[in-house]
């Protein structure tokens, strides 16, 4: 009896130690790691690392877009460091955006959606965090084509490691229905969003006011990003393009500078790594492109000087550079350092740089989705017809370049005002910037193309669509001529074809080939 | 501190001479005795040594066992002794017939082995291999870690010692290594029950750090009873997923029941000389390209270079603007370095009645190391305790106490930094005592002796200023109780607690910059230093019932019980860089600081129950049968709702003695086939909140706002990641024959290691960039031989030889699908060394060294540049592996009367290495290769024009090349080795002792040399063993590592 029970006694122990489990949860989890964080603040995050990381990833580098839409070159020819300014595909340039805006913007926006998703008491932000989204997906599709969208940034969630790729047409189509439903989801009945980069901020207390000021703000950077994608389509399919444009213009779009979206202030902790990355490598090799120092030069375009500038020892960006406008060259586009020297009508070694105490200096802002850039869309849409407006055409294209030359207030080392009413008037008389109905779409996208200097992927993509300004190509090594001697699109990065084979192939094969001559849905030749 | 401790050894020796001394004047009385020495089975055994005690009075038995003896006392005590058997003492009392039955000793036929969970069971019936460590091998031939003495000594177990200071980590492997870099591949180590990794604190290498020892250097060998290497998974298959390496079960002394009050002391010394393989040539001296110095500033450029002119005596500069005499100083290394000395002492009291036995004990080990400064102080308390409460219930309880102290252990090898790099590195121009006394500039800063002077620092400058303590407290407990219902049915149920205090302080010097710049840009003194604790508990509770029944000629014996395993850890951090004032090293002298607090907690759960079946005395078959519940393998249930965090593991083995049914096979004393099965696994790759999505916080606000992020470099929590498996086939041959004069044991094995955790790359899309997944496969396979024999055995002599060898290889079998090669590290990139890769490579032995070779064309030629330049091969070629593939060891005892001498030496051999040393050597002018080509090195090959070449190229452009081009060639040498291991001189002066002195009931001595002689080798300038890590990352790249050492020990045991 009494052998009996201690067995019973012992298989009980046995049974207790195998069932022990529930406490494994709860030991499993880390008691001073933080394990769970107001979504809000991984969305400040969100928001600033579109442009730069705390982790170091840049999204995106002066060696991409800004280079194949001729306005900066980094003229060092050597393997890696040669990119797209020698009609080659370098992985360095192209994994740039992809690997900078899936860990850093994409997952964390994946992340605060699940976790808000359902909760009443964050509507906004769930709406805020589906727009950004948007915009960075427009972004990725704009530089590479069809990529992961739908499986994105799922790694943990939902244990997808190999997400496949969406159709960028299909990602477009899903983009403007996220657009449309998330502004028009956004109620000043609902919460305030403190932790917002753009229009958030505390306050001791939070009064309506505020929230029906922020709300109103981010349904304008809603309707702007549909104003920009209906653009778009201009190329492809001008009556969808009419239709997304009018209703984004009804809804409301940002027609001041005060409602632009910008990165304003970066701290010696995390700077602007996109001018960062520039100044710490070597900056002896970098110039702005002539076809750039040349539009801005030929029109006394008062930016110019904050644009460029030339050091004496172009080694050290330290000192105080000289920025006459008269001294400013761009480098010859098709020549490396080396056969830049004995091309025709070769300065020497001295070559136009970029200005690193005003443009590139490490607190630049970074500025996303501004007036300057809605006005200007607006004058084109205005001159096509596709919107009903009693400003007329040449008041939005002059409102646009005001506009842009008030971004300049934002920069260090600035005049105050960066650039007065009367150079802006005096630049808005000149014949090569007078708007005229005969050269509207050039003289307008020209300026998108002036304006864009900063924000690579816009610049890159309204070049692609307007097809402004009209760019000579880059004669160098001369191996993109199948895509009209340009780069259209930058290529997967290239670990993509081991850690993510078949669905990388999959996609490269429905775009016709994986190279830099393809085309986006959007860019019909 | 250090004298106290000598002046008590030095007390004792004198007083135990003085003991001896009384002893050996015996008295005499004339008295005889005869009779018969049979073995247990009543057979009488012949050539039995019978003598009395404290004399030279002697005789043996003759063929029929009979004796007769003439004693010079009536009351002499009588020794019996007979190889293979127990050693009997009588006391004669006035007999004149006294008829004596010997047993068989333990560790020949019979023989008793503790196996997992601490049961005890006879050799026979074992599946798997299994050996026991002579341990009065491990005590006479002493090393401050109690592994290091068993280097060659076990078939299949690779234990290698890095040089890395007085308490440095060992290197243990069980049949090859089984999991990949960053898993935990030692054997576990289990102490009266108590399991726990082997804890390596060893350094990576590759930049500045120490190796802080392991948790081996807990035991004193004076308590050790019993020492088993369970070399096989099976062996070990009830420790579950930590057994996945084997195990290594050690007992400590509890006393004897029945047994007098007694204590035992022993003493020993040992002294540390260094081995100086350095071999540099002493024919150019200090300078660039063909010149010497011609001004101080000269000197200190060119101070790492040995490219200057022919040594000539003629005043030269030196880096300090003296001019001397340009010469050679050709013996620096054991200038520089101290012998090593050290000193333990331990004391046992142990006794015991009917009912209930003890054993306490303390010793005291104080070491100096051969780097100056290097000091070691260690303390260990030990108490076993076994009592028989009631009839029915047995209490036994171990307790250790440690308590270290670890002072300034060298940097372990890496490029640049640590004294013997310096040694190395710096040409022989600059003599010892320059470097000693010409240290400091006059406002306290370094006086620059080379371009690299912040990596390659004058030792002079560091000793002294540098420093890294570390203090350490570990306490282990073991309280076991065990009830016996009945004669067939038993519960034990046990406790251990293992708690550990580690607290460490260390600092880098201004003017020292392994990786911080030296310039800081705070605006203070430049340097850095930190302090840090941690705290370990873990608990292991378990239980066990057990029954056995005999049912005709069937034996069934059943066992189930459970374990939990807790860990529960904490690491607290502060260090500071730059310093307000200077050379203040303390945390509020500090200007920027960090901190760190961390914590891992874990639990395993497991039940297992376990079966051995017996019939007759000749077949045996155990089952055993283990699930594991892990805690660390429990994400978020929102994650995965129902995780699989359990895993089983069983193994079978069987036993099947056939000499039993060959009775008439006479030269066949024993026989027996084993074979065994078994899978484990091994959750160490996962560690505790891995599949835990975390944040972070940025320190400061952007904007004013905060900011946080997902936490992790990038890798993705992967929930789903399972504990590798290991599972492993084996069959064993035992033979004794010849009357047990001549032994076999062979095994052989084949391991293969399934979904080992590798990390891979992901698609950036997916949010991450990498995760750990199961996915690799390993193979270990091989054979393990033991022959032990005794070809000579008279009255007086006897000549054992023990013979161990084991084959081991290790194949990678598949990796990530299409990934063909896992980089372990690249040298070049990751540790900041100059050459090569550790590699991964599938269908390849693992641990291969690969780089680049020369360019060669179709017939083989080397293709140059037009220069007469070298130029790397395309693609990289495989040298070979790192891994030893042949391991062995040969012991020859040697027993005259009470005189033994043991001389044991072993080798290791199928390795390949690449010489950092080698390398620098020949690209600064150091080594003997540079000599080649001093005015103009022409190589043999092609110019690009197909011409043979006759370009001659500047001897100190051309060997920087290899370098630069990462060409591999000169620089792999087989490490291949053999060793004349240790020589030990034991003295058993016991019998000397006059029978009047009872008290004293054995004593002693004996004298060791270990390292004694490196009888072959091949890389040169350096011992094969000196290599910097005891991990598994760093295989294969030998890097100026702390010279290795030879050493001369004494021993003095006292029993009273």
């Amino acid at each position: 009896m009494k052998k009996n029970s201690f067995i019973i006694v012992s298989l009980t122990l046995m049974i207790c130690l195998a069932s022990c489990k529930k406490g494994f949860e709860e030991k499993n989890k880390d008691p001073y790691a933080i394990t769970a964080v107001d979504p809000g603040l991984l969305f400040t995050g969100a928001e600033r690392n579109m442009n730069s990381s705390a982790a170091g990833v840049n999204t995106g580098s002066w060696d991409g877009e800004q280079t194949i839409v001729q306005q900066y070159i980094n003229a060092y020819n050597a393997g890696a460091t040669a990119g797209f300014q020698f009609n080659l595909d370098i992985d360095g340039y192209s994994n740039d955006r992809w690997n900078g805006v899936y860990p850093n913007v994409v997952k964390p926006l994946v992340q605060i959606i699940s976790v808000v998703k359902n909760n009443p008491a964050s509507k906004n932000l769930y709406d805020m965090a589906r727009i950004w989204k948007a915009f960075a997906f427009m972004t990725l599709v704009d530089t590479y084509g069809d990529v992961p969208y739908s499986e994105a940034g799922k790694a943990y969630l939902e244990n997808i490691s190999s997400p496949k790729y969406d159709k960028m047409a299909d990602i477009y189509a899903d983009l403007y229905t996220e657009l449309k439903t998330a502004t028009a989801d956004l109620s000043a009945s609902n919460e305030y969003v403190a932790s917002d980069l753009f229009f958030g901020g505390t306050a001791a207390t939070i009064t309506p006011a505020m929230i029906t000021a922020q709300v109103a703000h981010w349904k304008k950077i809603g309707y702007s990003l549909m104003l920009r994608l209906g653009m778009r389509y201009s190329k492809l399919d001008a009556a969808k393009a009419a239709s997304i444009v009018q209703e984004a213009f009804a809804g409301g779009v940002i027609l001041s500078n005060s409602d632009n979206v910008v990165v304003k202030q970066y701290n010696g902790t995390v700077p602007n790594t996109f001018s960062n990355l520039q100044r710490n490598i070597s900056p002896y090799f970098y110039y702005l492109a002539e076809p750039f120092v040349t539009q801005l030069k030929s029109t006394s375009d008062p930016r110019l000087k904050y644009i460029g500038a030339s050091y004496a020892n172009p080694t050290t960006i330290t000192t105080t550079p000289d920025t006459t406008t008269a001294n400013q060259y761009g480098f010859p586009v098709g020549y490396d350092a080396v056969s830049f020297l004995t091309a025709p009508g070769s300065r020497g070694a001295k070559g136009g740089g970029l200005n690193y105490q005003v443009m590139v200096n490490t607190v630049a802002p970074a500025l996303f989705i501004t007036n300057a850039q809605t006005q200007l869309l607006l004058a084109e849409a205005k001159f096509r017809g596709w919107i009903t407006s009693s400003t007329t055409t040449q008041q939005y294209y002059e409102a646009g370049v005001r506009a842009a030359m008030d971004d300049w207030n934002l920069f260090p080392g600035t005049f105050s005002p960066a650039v007065s009413n009367t150079e802006k008037d005096n630049y808005l008389l000149g014949p090569a910037v007078a708007y005229n109905d005969a050269n509207a779409l050039k003289l307008i996208n020209t300026q998108y193309w002036i304006c864009s200097i900063t924000n690579g992927p816009e610049g890159f993509a309204n070049w692609r669509r307007s097809g402004y300004p009209a760019l000579l190509r880059n004669t160098y090594n001369d191996n993109l001529v199948p895509g009209g001697g340009f780069v259209r699109r930058m290529s997967y990065p290239d670990a993509e074809k081991a850690s993510n084979a078949a669905n990388y192939s999959a996609a490269a094969a429905s775009m016709g080939g994986d190279g830099i001559t393809q085309r986006v849905f959007w860019d019909k030749p | 501190m250090k004298q106290k401790k000598l002046k008590f050894s030095l007390k004792t020796t004198v007083a135990l001479a003085v003991i001896m001394l009384l002893c050996l004047n015996a008295a005499f009385a004339q008295t005889s005795v005869k009779g018969t020495v049979a073995d247990a089975d009543g057979k009488p055994l012949p050539g039995v040594s019978v003598i009395q005690k404290g004399t030279k009075n002697g005789t043996t038995t003759d063929a029929s066992g009979n004796y007769s003896l003439v004693l010079t006392n009536n009351n002499s005590v009588i020794i019996f002794s007979n190889v293979g058997f127990e050693t009997k003492s009588e006391v004669v009392k006035g007999r004149n017939a006294i008829n004596i039955i010997l047993t068989v000793q333990k560790n020949t036929l019979e023989q008793v082995v503790v196996t997992a969970l601490g049961i005890k069971k006879e050799s026979r019936k074992l599946g798997y291999a299994a050996s026991t460590v002579k341990v009065d091998e491990i005590t006479q031939n002493r090393t401050t870690n109690v592994m290091k003495s068993l280097e060659g000594k076990v078939a299949g177990l690779e234990i290698a010692p890095p040089s890395a200071g007085a308490n440095a980590s060992n290197r243990i492997r069980l049949r090859g290594q089984s999991g990949f870099n960053g898993q935990t591949n030692s054997p576990l180590i289990v102490i009266n029950g108590l399991p726990m990794d082997q804890g390596a604190r060893s350094a990576e290498g590759g930049g500045p750090a120490t190796d802080q020892g392991d948790n081996l250097s807990n035991i004193n060998q004076d308590d050790i009873e019993s020492m088993t290497v369970l070399k096989g998974a099976t062996a070990a298959a009830l420790y579950g997923s930590r057994a996945s390496n084997g195990a290594i079960i050690i007992t400590t002394k509890s006393g004897a029941k029945n047994s007098k009050f007694g204590v035992e002391i022993s003493s020993s010394f040992a002294a540390d000389k260094i081995l100086d393989f350095t071999d540099y040539q002493t024919e150019y001296g200090t300078g660039s390209n063909g010149v010497r110095p011609s001004s101080q500033a000269q000197a200190q450029s060119f101070g790492n270079l040995a490219w200057g002119e022919k040594y000539d005596g003629a005043p030269t500069y030196q880096y300090d603007g003296v001019q001397r005499p340009y010469l050679p100083d050709k013996n620096r290394m054991k200038q520089f370095y101290n012998t090593g000395a050290s000193y333990t002492n331990s004391i046992a009291v142990s006794g015991g009645n009917a009912s209930t036995s003890y054993r306490v004990s303390f010793s005291n080990q104080d070491v100096k190391g051969i780097s100056p400064g290097n000091t070691y102080h260690k303390k260990i308390f030990n108490l076993g305790l076994n009592s028989k409460i009631t009839n029915r219930l047995t209490l036994q309880t171990n307790i250790n106490y440690t308590h270290e102290e670890n002072n300034n252990p060298p940097l372990v090898g890496a490029q640049g930094i640590g004294f013997s790099s310096f040694l190395n590195r710096i040409p022989l121009t600059v003599a010892i005592s320059t470097l000693k006394t010409s240290v400091q500039n006059p406002d306290g800063t370094i006086l620059s002796t080379n371009p690299f002077n912040n990596l390659l620092t004058n030792p002079y400058y560091l000793i002294g200023r540098m420093f890294d303590k570390t203090k350490r407290d570990r306490f282990l407990g073991t309280v076991s109780l065990k009830y016996d219902f009945t004669k067939w049915l038993y519960l034990q149920g046990r406790v251990n607690a293992d708690l550990g205090y580690n607290n460490n302080e260390a600092n880098n010097p201004s003017n020292y910059a392994p990786n911080a710049p030296i310039n800081s840009a705070t605006g203070g003194w430049a340097g850095s230093y930190g302090v840090s604790t941690g705290f370990n508990k873990q608990f292991n509770s378990d239980f066990l019932l057990g029954t056995t029944h005999k049912i005709g000629n069937f034996t069934i014996d059943v066992s189930a019980g459970g374990n939990m395993y807790t860990v529960d850890n904490n690491f607290s951090s502060q260090s500071v860089t730059d310093f307000v004032v200077r050379d203040i090293y303390s945390i509020p002298n500090g200007i920027t600081k960090t901190q760190n607090y961390t914590v891992r907690r874990s639990q395993v759960n497991s039940i297992y129950a376990f079966a051995d079946f017996s019939y007759k005395n000749f077949l045996y078959l155990n089952i055993t049968d283990r699930s594991d519940y892990f805690s660390v393998l429990t994400p978020p249930s929102s994650i995965v709702a129902n995780p699989k965090n359990s895993f089983n593991y069983p193994s079978a083995s069987a036993s099947f003695i056939f000499s039993e049914l060959l009775p008439e096979v006479k030269w066949m004393n024993y026989g027996k086939l084993r074979m065994s099965y078994a899978k484990v696994g091994n959750a160490n790759g996962v560690d505790p909140y891995s599949s835990q999505l975390t944040y972070s916080i940025e320190s400061q606000l952007f904007g004013g706002y905060s900011v946080a992020n997902i936490a992790g470099n990038g890798s993705n929590p992967n929930p789903y990641i399972i504990p590798y498996s290991v599972s492993e086939k084996e069959i064993g041959l035992e033979l004794k024959t010849l009357k047990n004069r001549l032994n076999f044991d062979i095994s052989i094995y084949d391991k293969r290691t399934n979904d080992q955790i590798l990390p891979i790359n992901l698609s950036a899309a997916s949010g991450y960039t990498g995760e750990n997944v199961n996915i690799a496969k390993l193979k270990n396979s091989g054979v393990e031989v033991l022959v032990d024999g005794t070809p000579v055995k008279t009255k007086n002599f006897s000549w054992n030889v023990s013979v161990n060898g084991s084959y081991n290889t290790s194949k990678v079998l598949a990796l990530n699908p299409g990934q063909t090669r896992q980089i372990v590290t690249f040298f070049n990139g990751t540790g900041n060394e100059f050459i090569g890769y550790l590699t991964y490579d599938v269908g390849k032995e693992m641990n291969q060294l690969v780089d680049y070779t020369y360019l060669r064309n179709d017939k083989g030629q080397v293709m140059l540049n037009s220069a007469g330049g070298l130029q790397p091969s395309k693609d990289m070629v495989n040298y070979g592996s790192a891994n030893y593939k042949e391991i062995g060891g040969i012991t020859n005892t040697f027993q005259y009367k009470n005189l033994s001498l043991l001389i044991h030496i072993d080798g290791k051999f199928g390795g390949k290495v690449f010489s950092s040393t080698a390398l620098n050597g020949l690209r600064s002018g150091q080594s003997q290769a540079s000599l080649v080509g001093r005015s103009g090195v022409i190589f043999d090959g092609v110019l690009p024009n197909g011409s043979q070449n006759t370009i001659s190229v500047a001897p100190q452009t051309f060997y920087a090349q290899y370098r630069s081009q990462n060409i591999g060639d000169p620089f792999v040498f087989s490490s291949d080795f053999i060793k004349l291991r240790n020589i030990t001189l034991t003295y058993d002066l016991t019998r000397f002792m006059s029978n009047k002195v009872t008290f004293v009931k054995g004593l002693t001595v004996s004298a060791y040399c270990r390292n004694a002689a490196l009888l072959m080798k091949h890389i040169p300038t350096v011992d094969p063993e000196a290599f910097a890590s005891s991990s598994d990352s760093r295989l294969g790249y030998e890097q100026h590592t702390e010279p290795t050492t030879r050493t001369f020990g004494l021993n003095l045991n006292v029993k009273f």
